[in-house]
């Protein structure tokens, strides 16, 4: 048997454009849960909360959770280049299209067995 | 030995608070009922101003803050991969550092513990649990 642990998806917003997403694995179940956890605990308590001030770092940080599934998930983008530059996971979260971040993390996520509902918190 | 006392103590708590009922433990309906003083929240600063007293208690082992707060993402991330290792009889420790060694054993440790009791941490609420559920 031969196993890839990752797997190209080819975009649906942007033709040319490609994700190389990991699979999940044990290991890196794991290592998800240890960057996620936390961030994850903390919206809770924040979502929880009344005040704008509250609901204002919820926001937040269900950005950064976006951005640490990305990190943790995507290896590669291809197809694309950012400022004359071609895109890398970092820079594709920082300063490329939004629809297309939102799309790779929702490869990301579908690639984490999550459902729909869990994908949108 | 673990280096430092307080990590152990939030692995071991993590371990509890994961086989424990953690339903009466959601940030929503804890902070709904006002709880998070009475609970000591620790993402509520006024909270831990609040005199000490034990909010959280299970197999020998109690902790004067919430739990959720409480605990760490890598004490959860060691307590998922040692039950995981367990359940598939992994016994060995190649390639595993030596932190995550030690948290193995303190983990097996504690359930053995755990386990010799009988599995008190699903046991039903206590009184004494009362007036932090």
């Amino acid at each position: 048997m031969e196993y890839t642990s990752y797997e190209v998806v080819e975009s649906k917003a942007a033709q040319g454009v490609a994700y190389t997403v990991a699979k999940m694995s044990f290991g890196r179940r794991v290592e998800l849960t240890r960057r996620i956890r936390e961030l994850a605990s903390r919206r809770e308590f924040l979502e929880a909360g009344e005040t704008p001030e509250d609901k204002m770092n919820a926001a937040l940080l269900a950005s950064e959770i976006d951005r640490t599934y990305v990190a943790w998930g995507l290896k590669e983008v291809s197809g694309l280049e950012l400022d004359g530059l071609p895109a890398t996971p970092e820079t594709l979260a920082s300063n490329g299209p939004e629809d297309l971040f939102r799309e790779a993390l929702a490869v990301v996520k579908d690639r984490c067995g999550l459902l729909d509902a869990e994908r949108k918190n | 030995m673990w280096p430092v006392g307080r990590r152990k103590k939030k692995l071991i708590v993590a371990l509890h608070f994961q086989l424990s009922d953690q339903t009466g433990w959601e940030c929503a309906t804890c902070r709904k009922s006002g709880l998070e003083i009475k609970r000591r929240c620790g993402w509520t600063p006024d909270a831990l101003e609040s005199e000490p007293h034990v909010v959280w208690a299970r197999d020998g082992h109690a902790i004067a803050v919430c739990p959720k707060s409480y605990i760490t993402s890598q004490s959860v991330a060691w307590v998922e991969e040692y039950l995981v290792r367990r359940r598939l009889e992994h016994k060995g420790i190649d390639g595993l550092g030596a932190r995550k060694v030690e948290a193995f054993l303190i983990l097996e440790n504690e359930l053995n513990k755990f386990e010799g009791s009988g599995g008190q941490s699903e046991r039903p609420m206590q009184a004494s649990d009362r007036h932090t559920r």
